[in-house]
């Protein structure tokens, strides 16, 4: 009998020892999706400023990024994939506008360069593949989101065809604008637009 | 003898276990990045607004055995997001009659919604303890969701605010017309210009995820 409940003690005993070494071992690898986080926002509006922003192209961009853990920057924590919203325009109030000394009845408009008017990584976006070099930390997630934005900002610099294509649709744009002018004219006034930079 | 072999074969139960929960489950492999989309757009971004997030989120233990004396877990985080407001160039309707311009201007819309990078950091965060032995993990998935939440969640309190909506309507006139007075004045015409203003109203799709949301809370 006694050697009975022994046995049944010992059971006990190994089964919560299991129950502990699963959750130490695999905290990494459990599902996270079993208690998913509730989220609960206050906002508040700190401050308006005044913009005149002419986007004119839009680019999403695909990639995956190396982000090293924090405590141990020669491991590598995890690869993230994610995807990252460009958009580029000009500042419309930097427009200036002057007769063409160079011909009759043409307008010469100056343009402000092409600026990144927005880079934004869609947080939900991120999907992590763990390398299981080095362990996440609760603020990993926070570096991780940085790192991406750094990544977009880095490969959209690179990319001379993207300041090509915004800058044509820019003039499409304000050509739009113009041939409403031009129609209530009977003359052939001409536009001739100079970029700066 | 017989007892001790009979604990090293429990032993080895538990090692093997041990051994299966880090080996069983597969790596997950990440899907290869679509290709890159490029986007004529034709937008007047008039008014930016910074908001002051505040996020609470809560990750309540899990169910089941295996979950036992688990905690609920906290995660507080403040970060600036940013909402542009503006108009889209493509619904702009231009009537002219002589020298005279009649410009309707579509009702304003959040054009783009960000985050302002320098405000969000590791410093901000605050976290209650998690026991030692069996964890609830906040993971770094859970984190970008928790921001993508709030993300959204301010989307859809920017569209609701009607005052800037109504503001960067009245501003994207305003350049409008100062970019057509401009253009006039290099050409030697003097033009007249007015405006009529389409409402402000919410698209059927975000008055929808309004709507979930105000039913969600």
């Amino acid at each position: 009998m006694l050697k009975q409940i022994k046995y049944i003690l010992m059971l006990v005993v190994i089964l919560i020892l299991l129950v502990i070494g699963y959750n130490l071992f695999s905290s990494n690898k459990k599902d996270s999706s079993q208690g998913k986080m509730i989220v609960s926002l206050e906002s508040s509006l700190e401050k308006i400023e005044n913009s005149s922003n002419l986007e004119s192209l839009q680019y999403t961009y695909n990639s995956i990024v190396e982000v090293p853990s924090a405590s141990d920057p020669d491991k590598l924590l995890y690869h993230v994939m994610y995807e990252g919203t460009v958009t580029m325009g000009i500042d419309l109030s930097k427009i200036e506008v002057e007769p063409n000394p160079e011909s009759e009845n043409s307008i010469l408009v100056k343009l402000p360069p092409i600026e990144f008017q927005t880079t934004y990584v869609e947080p939900g976006s991120l999907d992590y593949l763990y390398t299981g070099e080095a362990k996440e930390e609760e603020t990993s997630g926070i570096d991780a989101y940085k790192t991406c934005q750094e990544d977009l900002k880095k490969a959209v610099k690179k990319d001379k065809k993207l300041k090509k294509i915004a800058r044509q649709n820019v003039e499409d744009e304000l050509d739009a604008l113009f041939d409403s002018i031009k129609a209530s004219e009977d003359q052939d006034l001409e536009v001739d637009y100079q970029w700066s930079e | 003898m017989e007892r001790i072999k009979n604990w090293k074969l429990l032993l080895l139960c538990f090692v093997l276990f041990l051994g299966s929960a880090g080996c069983s489950k597969e790596e997950p492999k990440l899907p290869k990045p679509e290709k890159e989309v490029i986007r004529n757009i034709a937008r007047l971004s008039t008014i930016d607004a910074y908001f002051h997030n505040v996020v609470k989120c809560e990750k309540p233990a899990g169910e089941g055995i295996w979950n036992w004396g688990q905690t609920d877990r906290k995660y507080w985080f403040e970060y600036t997001g940013n909402a542009d407001y503006g108009i889209d160039m493509h619904k702009v309707k231009i009537d002219v009659k002589d020298n005279s311009y009649h410009i309707t201007i579509p009702g304003a819309e959040v054009t783009s919604i960000s985050i302002n990078e320098d405000t969000i950091n590791k410093d901000s965060v605050i976290t209650n303890k998690d026991n030692w032995w069996n964890q609830n993990p906040i993971t770094s998935k859970d984190v970008t969701n928790a921001i993508a939440d709030a993300q959204k969640e301010m989307e859809l309190s920017a569209w609701q605010n009607k005052s800037l909506l109504e503001s960067a309507q009245k501003r994207a006139a305003d350049l409008i017309k100062g970019y057509i007075q401009t253009m006039g004045a290099a050409a030697g015409i003097t033009y007249d210009v007015d405006f009529e203003y389409e409402d402000n109203s919410i698209p059927e799709d975000i008055q929808k995820e309004i709507d979930k949301l105000k039913e969600e809370k």
